[in-house]
């Protein structure tokens, strides 16, 4: 069966016609660290094998935009102690949050011992819980990078429309922007470029990127998700370097819109307020990178329903998810992938999702340096 | 992808309620549904699915994919819909309206002749 807009960013020719035209852009002797930002592109670089198409001297380095990899334990554990402290919450979030290690174990952990935590795929789904169970509160454990965020706003807005009393948010939600900053002040790594991601971009827009090449001197192209899209991108960024430009380049443009999204910006600015610092596993505290909900949406709060333990949980020290989301260590350069973490026994959260950078080198068979290489 | 989901979803008002007999998953060639121990989470991966209006209520509307499962869906980001119409959603929650089919095509060709 023919899948519109899937099969026609499949086509090998044309996957390989962008390969050589990469390949041609690329200065001999020269070293290209492009930074993916999205979870989503690292899953698709290599479940597609995008990777074996580039030539050695461009590398792909995995950035932070898998929401579940940069939770704290301590959030995790938060979410459990309310859970297990009180017998009338359902606790809801979505699915490869319930793996997620904390220090007393996992959602899915928790749920064996006897709370009440469930899967749902969209906060309305958490809604309707909350208006089929009148007696129970139900709680959404809110998590994601402004492609979720709207989804969890308009939530909020209906919850309040409807007056349903029992629903409340354990908002998590971060930003794409002070991340991505965080990563350019970082003194340990160097790149290049970003392939800038694709969903995020469709709320936001590209705008908020311009600080990167004005300000930084590094191109930034958003990009889909097809293995189409990751490699023209790729081939936008090297013609840039070709050309001596520097700028932001828009190649999901069927999708992104430049100035994004603005009714649901409109609806997040109602619903939530940026909080003062946050903390990213693996980055620390980064100032304003993180959304709370606003006065207005007071009432709707966990964190002002019940007391939360706050507890900061340090991760385990064989773990080194911190510098993987940074891009300064491979996945297969920890000391414990593959062996004491894998997806089935998880020690890092970069090992949960499937967009993590781990479980993607993990789950595409990418355990050695040596990489094959496409002829093109 | 907008997930499987084991209830019927409930229109807020506005349009008939639909059968959905068959959940609406990513149109995925591996048909990987977002579960807690199979292939991905929309939120990690960043997902969303171009979904076809089919009907429009005050807040949501009934849309299917090109398998022809449905889902209904959030409308109150993106301005006003029509049957026919295509969408980003996410979460069950339209992000954005999306250029026609023939629009995609033309891209396509655009990429074969740079």
């Amino acid at each position: 069966m023919i899948m519109r807009f899937v099969d026609e960013y499949r086509d090998p020719d044309l996957a390989r016609a962008l390969a050589a035209r990469i390949a041609a852009l690329a200065e001999p002797g020269q070293q290209y660290k492009i930074m993916e930002v999205c979870g989503g592109h690292t899953h698709a670089i290599y479940r597609f094998g995008v990777h074996d198409f580039l030539p050695e001297t461009i590398e792909l380095v995995h950035g932070p935009g898998c929401p579940v990899c940069v939770i704290p334990m301590g959030r995790v554990d938060d979410a459990i102690a309310i859970a297990e402290r009180h017998d009338d919450v359902i606790m809801t979030c979505f699915g490869d949050m319930m793996r997620v290690p904390g220090s007393t174990g996992s959602f899915l952990e928790a749920n064996a011992r006897g709370a009440d935590i469930r899967m749902v795929y969209s906060p309305l789904d958490a809604l309707r819980i909350a208006r089929d169970n009148p007696d129970k509160q139900v709680i959404f454990y809110a998590i994601g990078f402004e492609t979720t965020a709207p989804s969890t706003a308009l939530t909020l807005v209906r919850a309040k429309r409807e007056q349903i009393t029992n629903f409340s948010v354990f908002c998590n939600h971060v930003t794409i922007i002070p991340a991505i900053k965080a990563i350019l002040d970082s003194p340990d790594l160097r790149l290049d470029a970003f392939i800038g991601p694709g969903h995020v971009s469709t709320v936001i827009g590209c705008r908020p990127y311009e600080f990167i090449p004005a300000l930084h001197g590094k191109p930034v192209v958003c990009a889909g998700f097809e293995p189409l899209d990751v490699l023209e991108s790729i081939a936008w960024i090297m013609q840039q370097f070709a050309d001596g430009r520097c700028e932001v380049e828009n190649q999901y443009a069927r999708v992104v819109p430049w100035d994004g999204n603005t009714q649901a910006l409109g609806v997040m600015a109602d619903v939530f307020e940026l909080r003062p610092h946050f903390e990213w596993r693996g980055l620390g505290f980064i100032s304003h990178s993180a959304l709370k909900l606003s006065d207005r949406y007071a009432d709707f709060d966990t964190e002002l329903r019940y007391e939360v333990p706050g507890v900061r949980v340090a991760d385990p020290k064989s773990c080194q998810c911190g510098e993987v989301l940074k891009g300064v260590l491979k996945p297969w350069e920890c000391k414990v992938f593959g062996t004491a973490c894998t997806p089935e026994t998880p020690i890092g959260t970069c090992m949960v999702s499937s967009e993590g950078a781990c479980a993607a080198y993990y789950n595409y068979g990418r355990y050695a340096k040596k990489r094959m290489h496409v002829e093109v | 992808m907008t997930g499987h989901d084991d209830t019927a979803a409930q229109p807020d008002r506005g349009i008939p309620l639909p059968v959905l007999g068959t959940p609406v998953r990513t149109v995925d060639d591996t048909g990987a549904a977002c579960t807690i121990d199979d292939d991905g989470c929309i939120t990690c991966g960043d997902v969303a699915v171009a979904l076809t209006v089919t009907d429009v209520g005050e807040y949501d509307a009934l849309c299917h994919d090109d398998t022809g499962r449905t889902e209904l869906v959030a409308t109150e980001l993106v301005g006003e819909l029509a049957p026919g119409d295509r969408v980003l959603v996410h979460a069950k929650v339209a992000l954005e309206t999306l250029p026609s089919h023939s629009d995609i095509a033309a891209r396509q060709i655009d990429i074969r002749e740079r």
